[in-house]
């Protein structure tokens, strides 16, 4: 409905205004026009009267002038005086017979009166005379009482007429009498035909006619009240007028009928006594002419009013259009269009238009500011929404995709609700309805009745105690042949979630990498205690070639003491392999020690089965550090190259490859396990005492690039024995112990490795230190003067110094200690050295191990 | 800091226990070798911690250690009992917990296990 929308209203609005401004104005007008009615009868009215006033004033003075003018006249005068009415006649005939010729008054009549008020000639009715006046011509009596002239309207015998009444006074001043001048009114009737296309009537009030009515019994009378006073009369207008309302006329000053419009002059006479009245009209026809041409003016006004309005409606409508409707519209539009949004029918905001009229734009920029902060709400919550569905879809697929089955069971652990495919493959069947237990622990009743007991209680425990419960929980099943992983949610206070993960797989890498791990353990193990392995090694060989001599029932106890023995050795060297074998062995042996004979597990093995059992773990050994990794004692690292090897192949496991890592490094006691041999060789080659050489020192690993510096040491030890440590007798006469001792301290601390190897030999003479410098002219004694002990010593350091008396097969070639610092230097190393002549001599090297 | 009462019948097991307690900063405030001497020691004691062994011989009708919380929980249901046990003992843990235990060890006992237990319990450790 029209009237339902902004506009449509506003257009009611307007065109309801307009028509009440219209016919608020309308109702003016039409009073106006009323008004204007009113005064164009008005108008006419006093037109109508104005001019029978003026008509009868013209006739007052005609009267006037012609009546002084005849009381003038000598002959009239004379004949007064001598009462001679022949004169009179005479004279006046001429003169009324002049007047009616020469002018239009055609009705005059001339009255001579005597001074004491009687009739003396009658110019109309020359035999009527002597007749008393006085008692009803006042004017009559007043002229000739105060000799003064009086006009106006009178009723005389001859009916209501213009009368002028003026004194006859001859020259000397005598007072003869009067002279009445009488006019009719046919002539203002004529001319109101003539200049007012209308109509006149003399009325005389019948109620002031005289006594005397004889004169009027010929006139015709007028609505009862009046007679009409004149001779010529428009029947016509007679015939309507006397239809009149008399007493509206009087009361309005005017009326009308259909064909005339009227209005009325009063007669009065002289004294201002009422004598009647002069009826004059005007045809209708030009009254009306007269209203509808004011009227005309009025519906002028009224139409271009009306057109106005309508303009100014037209206008209002228009402009509103653009100024508030348009706008609306376009609000409308921004709006449709982010609802639309809203409601997902579009993907797109059209933005308001911000540039219409101040308030519209105002309100425009609100509302896009709110649709903007809006639409990225949307934009977000979409955005939202849609991470949801994609979360779930994700969930729902790692649910049906992940390694692990899902699957809730209540408190009478009864599977339902939601599980995922992996649930129902691990367990090979469809599983709803199912209970958890039961699927758990297939065959063991036992166990069904104590998980479900345990899961209740669970379920009425809370915080602390459940977790501590649900954590006593067995978590790892076989079922199917898998192995599955098992862990409880409590969902709420009656329901659980179970997870099942299949971690067959991963428990079979396990094993693998345990397995690759302790191969690894092994090999590290062995190459780092490679002469103690080689021991153990031939040992074992030796006494499997021996086993035929164990094969009694005698013998059965110590054969399984050794095989205990071995079993140990080789499970320090992680070999577990021949661990194994020697176990079951050991069994075999225990039950043949129980049954008291020889088991047949036990005869069996032989001398080949035996070195079999470690062949298991040599060939791995073998694999890993070269098949020629066990004919060689000496072989103190294996071959880069085979580690490098190993690395790669082990470095994605962590465990095993900071093992492997270790191979590239060697325990430092390996480089000094030959020293402990050479001193013990070498003194009893240079017939020393000395107590066998200990190395004190953790497992400290270092790599290769230390080996060359270790090896120099040499060096030092052949000098510690040789030159530090005295002979026997020496040491007796000097009152120490016969037995010299040499110690070696490795320690690692702060990045740093000291090794410091002592003596309590004799220590360095400086003095012969000096005079060997001098000898050798390495320097002068100035110069030497200068250094410090220690300064001193480091001469020994100096190629070709020896102190030595002679050069030995041992040392004193001089290029031992200097190969020594060549070594420490490409080390970064330092040496420090202790000496305490005929007490001892102590070597500090630092060696930086940063970085390493 | 606790007050500790250790009940186990293996005297190494109560030396391991008592030192890592020791070394933690809490006090042994008594030692018992089955569930009897540890139910009464309890009730003279008022220990704030109790360590229970789980497999214990029979004495005088407390059956192990599983009995033996029974008996102290009886006697204060606010007692702190943390059973002493190893893999395969999870149902007996399982019942003494149903009876009142607050917390279980695990052996190997280390002693960040047993720091772990005892703050569970309410009780911090010096280190």
């Amino acid at each position: 409905m029209i009237t339902k929308t902004t506009a449509g209203k506003l257009i009611v609005a307007v065109f309801l205004i307009t028509g009440v401004i219209l016919s608020i104005s309308m109702s003016i007008l039409f009073s106006q026009a009323d008004k204007t009615k009113k005064t164009v009868y008005l108008d006419i009215k006093k037109q109508l009267q104005d001019f029978t006033i003026f008509r009868f004033n013209a006739k007052y003075w005609i009267g006037m002038t012609n009546a002084v003018t005849l009381s003038n006249n000598t002959v009239i005068q004379e004949a007064l005086k001598n009462n001679d009415r022949a004169l009179v006649k005479e004279t006046l005939d001429i003169l009324v017979k002049n007047i009616k010729k020469n002018t239009k008054f055609k009705n005059i009549k001339i009255h001579i009166h005597t001074k004491d008020n009687h009739s003396f000639f009658r110019q109309f009715k020359p035999n009527k005379y002597g007749d008393d006046l006085s008692s009803f011509r006042k004017s009559v009596v007043e002229v000739n009482k105060l000799k003064q002239p009086k006009s106006g309207f009178e009723i005389g015998r001859a009916g209501l007429s213009m009368r002028a009444v003026v004194p006859i006074i001859d020259k000397n001043g005598n007072h003869l009498g009067s002279l009445e001048y009488i006019q009719g009114l046919n002539s203002v009737a004529k001319s109101f035909e003539k200049e007012q296309h209308g109509s006149f009537l003399l009325l005389m009030d019948i109620m002031s006619r005289s006594d005397d009515i004889d004169s009027f019994t010929k006139s015709e009378a007028f609505q009862d009240k009046y007679l009409i006073s004149q001779k010529y009369i428009d029947k016509t207008f007679r015939e309507y007028a006397s239809k009149i309302d008399m007493k509206k006329l009087f009361e309005n000053g005017y009326i009308y009928d259909d064909k005339y419009f009227y209005t009325y002059v009063n007669i009065k006479d002289f004294a201002g006594e009422k004598l009647g009245i002069a009826l004059v009209s005007k045809p209708i026809t030009l009254v009306n002419y007269a209203i509808k041409d004011a009227e005309k003016l009025i519906y002028i006004s009224f139409v271009i009013m009306v057109f106005m309005a309508l303009s100014i409606a037209i206008f209002i409508i228009i402009s509103s259009k653009k100024i508030i409707v348009y706008p609306i519209e376009k609000l409308q539009d921004g709006l449709d269009s982010f609802f639309a949004f809203v409601n997902k029918k579009n993907t797109t905001i059209d933005k308001l238009d911000e540039s219409l009229s101040a308030e519209f734009g105002k309100m425009s920029k609100q509302i896009n500011n709110n649709i903007s902060v809006v639409a990225q709400t949307l934009k977000n919550d979409e955005i939202f929404a849609k991470q949801l569905q994609e979360t779930n879809i994700k969930i729902q697929q790692l649910l049906d995709n992940a390694n692990q089955g899902f699957l809730y069971f209540d408190n009478e652990m009864i599977i339902g609700g939601e599980h995922s495919r992996v649930a129902e493959e691990i367990f090979e069947k469809d599983i709803n309805g199912c209970k958890i237990t039961e699927l758990l622990y297939e065959d063991d009743i036992q166990n069904q009745a104590y998980n479900e007991e345990s899961l209740k209680d669970i379920l009425k425990e809370d915080g602390l105690r459940r977790d501590l419960m649900l954590s006593l929980l067995q978590t790892e099943f076989s079922i199917n042949e898998k192995f599955i992983e098992a862990e409880y949610k409590i969902l709420n206070d009656n329901s659980f979630m179970l997870i099942l993960t299949d971690i067959t797989e991963k428990k079979e890498l396990d094993e693998k990498i345990k397995d690759e791990q302790q191969t690894l353990k092994m090999v590290v193990e062995v190459a780092i205690t490679h002469e103690q392995f080689l021991e153990i090694k031939n040992d074992y060989e030796i006494f499997v070639k021996q086993i035929n001599d164990f094969k009694h029932i005698d013998e059965l106890a110590n054969l399984r003491r050794y095989i205990h023995t071995f079993k140990g050795l080789f499970a320090q060297k992680e070999m577990l392999h021949i661990v194994k074998k020697l176990h079951d062995f050991e069994d075999a042996i225990d039950k043949s020690i129980q049954s008291s004979k020889l088991t047949e597990e036990f005869l069996d093995v032989d001398t080949k089965i035996l070195l079999d059992w470690l062949e298991l773990d040599l060939v791995v050994l073998r694999d890993i550090l070269g098949d020629d990794y066990f004919e060689n004692s000496n072989n103190i690292s294996i071959p880069k190259k085979r580690i490098e090897l190993l690395y790669e192949k082990t470095k994605h496991i962590k465990e095993i490859a900071s093992e492997v890592e270790k191979l590239k490094y060697h325990n430092i006691k390996l480089f000094f396990r030959p020293y402990e041999k050479l001193v013990k060789q070498l003194s009893i080659k240079l017939e020393k005492e000395i107590y066998p050489l200990t190395i004190d020192s953790k497992d400290i690993y270092i790599p290769d690039k230390y080996e060359p510096f270790l090896k120099s040491l040499v060096h030092i030890f052949r000098n510690c024995v040789d030159h530090g440590i005295e002979a026997p007798e020496i040491r007796e006469e000097l009152g120490k112990d016969l037995v010299g001792i040499i110690t070696c301290k490795i320690e690692e601390k702060d990045d740093n490795l000291y090794i410091d190897i002592t003596d309590n030999g004799s220590g360095i003479d400086i003095q012969r230190i000096k005079e060997l410098i001098i000898q050798k002219n390495l320097s002068t004694i100035d110069e030497l003067d200068k250094l410090t002990e220690k300064e001193i010593i480091m001469y020994i350091f100096e190629d070709n110094f020896s102190t030595a008396e002679f050069v030995t097969d041992i040392s004193g070639r001089g290029v031992g200690l200097s190969s020594i610092l060549y070594e420490l230097h490409k080390l970064d190393g330092k040496i420090d050295i202790v000496n305490n002549f005929t007490k001892g001599i102590k070597f500090n090297f630092i060696l930086p191990l940063k970085g390493e | 800091m606790a007050t500790v009462l250790v009940v186990d019948d293996s005297r190494i097991i109560r030396n391991g226990v008592k030192n890592v307690l020791e070394k933690l900063g809490h006090t042994i405030v008594g030692e018992a070798e089955n569930g009897y001497d540890g139910v009464k020691l309890y009730k003279e004691l008022y220990p704030d911690v109790v360590t229970m062994d789980i497999t214990m011989p029979a004495v005088s009708g407390v059956k192990n250690g599983i009995d033996a919380v029974k008996h102290i929980i009886e006697f204060d249901e606010f007692a702190k009992i943390i059973m002493i046990t190893a893999h395969g003992e999870e149902q007996k843990v399982m019942q003494s917990i149903k009876n009142g235990a607050t917390g279980y060890i695990l052996k190997p006992i280390t002693r960040d296990k047993v720091r772990d237990s005892v703050k569970r319990v309410g009780f911090d450790s010096d280190n």
